[in-house]
């Protein structure tokens, strides 16, 4: 009896904890809601108000109208599906290797290709940047997709540990039945990694769904823009329209949570790399 | 079979990715292709820009591209008109404008100069045209500048167009300066006369009959020297005339007896309402949402020639006027801090005469006036007087008033970042967590040894 009063009180204060916790963590996204929802001169108002006078539902239809939002939502998503593709599959089959095939100096090269996450983007961005001008990439959107399909250390190593979780047994018997290391890692071992898999996609969906500063750099024509880029429009030299930059941003924000919490299950189950299939 | 089929799938998708990027036009290679990137389409104004059919069947016709950052409606519009005239004017160039974020512009522009594939022309700040000079990132315009058009400009802004070769590399596009925004109703409750406020003890006496305060809580706020716009080295620069941090030949003088006397004087003006109240107001202005002057909490503010703009959509019904910033004492001038930006050739643009002669365009009398009346940016133009439809407006005449009392200090390169080096120090004596006159004295240690490396 006592025991279950303990155990009441303790889920009460966790729950207190992660109310507390939730309503810092939801605090700004509130905050944009509200500013989108308000009139310039509501949103410049000081002391602020976290409720506006009067709900104006109608800026989201301004904001939208303000740019071809609609084409940069489709431009973005280009960039998103084949970003994944190259990520999940390319990361997939280099990190299948370095779990599972034997070769010399494959930990010194494994150590190589972690150290590439030790090199900061901006060392690389200009040299990278007369890479592609020189290939005549510059305003298309290979500079933004290719890079996914040349492979990604943080995501070969999650990976690789993922496939490291998989007994060698499953492999080695397809070998006998002489099955080859395509074969292998197409057919038998994709199936058990889906989580990590579904995981690297998510990763790589927000990434690219947020990325500013490679579309920035490489894609000049406004038919091109990202939707990132596209928030621009609303940043003036002296001044920020704010309720419409928040509108757009909320919007933009709406298909990162949706996936999330469609894939949230294999996503906790990816990156919980330790306790993935034994 | 199967290794085909992935492969095969991996490639229609690069083919189709890079289909997609290139929008059925070519790359950067094929100049013609640029003139496909007419922002006005976006806006639907077809009509804004010339099309590429236009000159498509003339040869001769050169495609510029010119980057600035101005993709706001108050803005862009009237530049993609003015790109429109130009292009209109003549039949050799033809210019379209790319509007690529503020801050942002500089490391795309930085790249494609490294790359040798930059814009044509480009929109910059005033302050490190000298910078940029020294450092090969543009192309001199002495062989194309005339004595009238050099002639044209202000000679303090010609002078921060210039590099240390004596080469000038850029021409002014627009400047600004700071004033006093001052609240009319305020004034007239207060009984305050805004021309009275002639120094700095005016304006502290001024303060002190604005603020409102209802037990322990400010209602209203008379003045705060430190926030909008206006920082420690806005008063420095003023209480010395022209100078800040700096003397006239460039050596450090930080911790002079009148910085001291200036600094204490803002802190004497921190302290009337406490940190507290500083520091929120601080963060009020840096988060850039709230505006505590346009919602009436403050009388008066440091503000840019630029504030007017903001104004217009976060306070339509505000009733206000400028007034310069006031002597240090009396005689000392009502100097202010401002700057500009500039329009340049990036080095390796393929067309310097056309960038020229776009420039040339853009800064000319007659688009200045376009400029300002729809934009509201002051012209460095020395024939841009009263009988201009910009000038018509008493706001912006009270404006050209501090405008002509503003100093547009260029340091040399040598002494380039020395702002992160003293910047912390005066942070303290802002802040209060130092003394002031010991912030400076440790400011003045700290660029005495920034120069001597440098």
């Amino acid at each position: 009896m006592i025991r279950s009063r303990k155990n009441k009180i303790a889920d009460i204060v966790l729950f207190v904890i992660l109310a507390i916790g939730a309503i810092f963590i939801l605090f700004p996204i509130a905050w944009m809601l509200s500013t989108a929802l308000k009139s310039a001169p509501e949103v410049a108002m000081y002391p602020p108000k976290l409720l506006p006078e009067k709900l104006l539902f109608g800026n989201f239809a301004i904001a939208w109208g303000k740019a071809p939002f609609t084409r940069y939502t489709i431009n973005t998503l280009i960039i998103v599906f084949f970003t994944i593709i190259g990520n999940v599959f390319v990361n997939s089959f280099v990190a299948y290797g370095f779990a599972k095939i034997d070769f010399a100096g494959k930990k010194l090269l494994f150590k190589v290709v972690l150290a590439t996450m030790m090199i900061p983007g901006f060392v690389t961005l200009v040299p990278t940047y007369v890479i592609f001008s020189k290939l005549h990439w510059v305003d298309t959107y290979l500079p933004l997709i290719v890079p996914a399909f040349c492979g990604n250390a943080f995501h070969i190593f999650m990976m690789r540990q993922f496939y490291r979780t998989i007994p060698n047994e499953l492999m080695e018997a397809a070998r006998v039945d002489g099955a080859g290391h395509f074969y292998i890692w197409g057919r038998l071992m994709m199936p058990l990694v889906k989580p990590v898999m579904a995981t690297v996609a998510l990763i790589s969906f927000k990434g690219a769904w947020s990325d500013f500063q490679g579309p920035l750099l490489y894609l000049s024509d406004k038919n091109k823009y990202t939707i990132q880029l596209g928030l621009q429009v609303f940043k003036g030299q002296g001044y920020t329209e704010w309720n419409y930059l928040m509108a757009v941003s909320f919007l933009s924000m709406i298909p990162i949570l949706v996936l999330f919490f469609c894939f949230q299950n294999y996503f906790i189950e990816g990156m919980n790399v330790g306790g993935a299939v034994k | 079979m199967k290794k085909k089929g992935l492969a095969l799938l991996i490639g229609a998708a690069l083919m189709a990715a890079s289909l997609a990027g290139c929008g059925g036009k070519n790359t950067d290679a094929d100049d013609t292709a640029k003139a496909d990137k007419t922002a006005g389409s976006d806006a639907g104004d077809s009509s804004a820009v010339s099309t590429p059919a236009d000159n498509a069947s003339d040869g001769d016709v050169v495609e510029l591209e010119f980057w600035g950052w101005w993709s706001s409606e108050a803005r862009k519009p009237h530049i993609e008109s003015m790109v429109k005239g130009f292009n209109e004017s003549q039949s050799k160039y033809h210019v379209t404008y790319v509007d690529i974020p503020f801050g942002d512009i500089f490391t795309k522009n930085i790249a494609q100069i490294t790359a040798g594939k930059p814009c044509d022309i480009m929109a910059n700040n005033m302050e490190e045209v000298r910078f940029r000079a020294s450092q090969g990132q543009v192309e001199a315009l002495d062989p194309f500048l005339t004595d009238d058009v050099k002639g044209a400009f202000y000679e303090q802004y010609l002078e921060a167009c210039t590099g240390e070769d004596g080469s000038i590399y850029a021409l002014p596009l627009s400047v600004d300066t700071r004033a006093i925004y001052y609240n009319k109703a305020h004034f007239e409750e207060a009984g305050i006369n805004p021309e009275d406020i002639q120094t700095w003890a005016d304006l502290e006496e001024a303060a002190i009959r604005l603020d409102q305060k209802n037990g322990d809580t400010w209602e209203r706020i008379g003045f705060i020297p430190v926030l909008g716009n206006g920082g420690v080295d806005t008063w420095v620069i003023n209480a010395n005339s022209g100078y800040g941090w700096f003397d006239e030949n460039f050596e450090p003088k930080v911790n002079t007896d009148v910085n001291k006397e200036a600094f204490r004087w803002i802190r004497a003006q921190i302290d009337r309402y406490g940190q507290t109240k500083y520091d929120e107001l601080s963060a009020v202005f840096a988060n850039g949402m709230q505006d505590p002057f346009a919602s009436g909490v403050m009388s008066m503010l440091v503000q840019t020639s630029a504030y007017p703009s903001s104004l217009r959509q976060n306070a339509p019904d505000l009733d206000y006027g400028v007034i310069p910033l006031p002597e240090f004492k009396e005689g000392t001038g009502h100097v202010a801090n401002g700057g500009g930006f500039v329009l340049e050739i990036p080095k390796g643009a393929k067309n310097p005469e056309g960038s020229y002669e776009f420039i040339k365009y853009v800064t000319s009398r007659e688009t200045q006036d376009f400029l300002s009346t729809n934009i509201g940016d002051f012209s460095a133009r020395n024939d841009f007087d009263d009988s201009t439809e910009f000038m018509s407006n008493p706001l912006n005449q009270d404006l050209a008033k501090c405008l002509s009392e503003t100093s547009t200090l260029v340091l040399p390169n040598e002494v380039k970042g020395y702002e992160t080096v003293i910047n912390p120090f005066i942070d303290e004596g802002t802040l209060g967590l130092s003394k002031t006159d010991d912030a400076l004295d440790k400011a003045q240690k700290a660029l005495e040894d920034y120069v001597k490396n440098n």
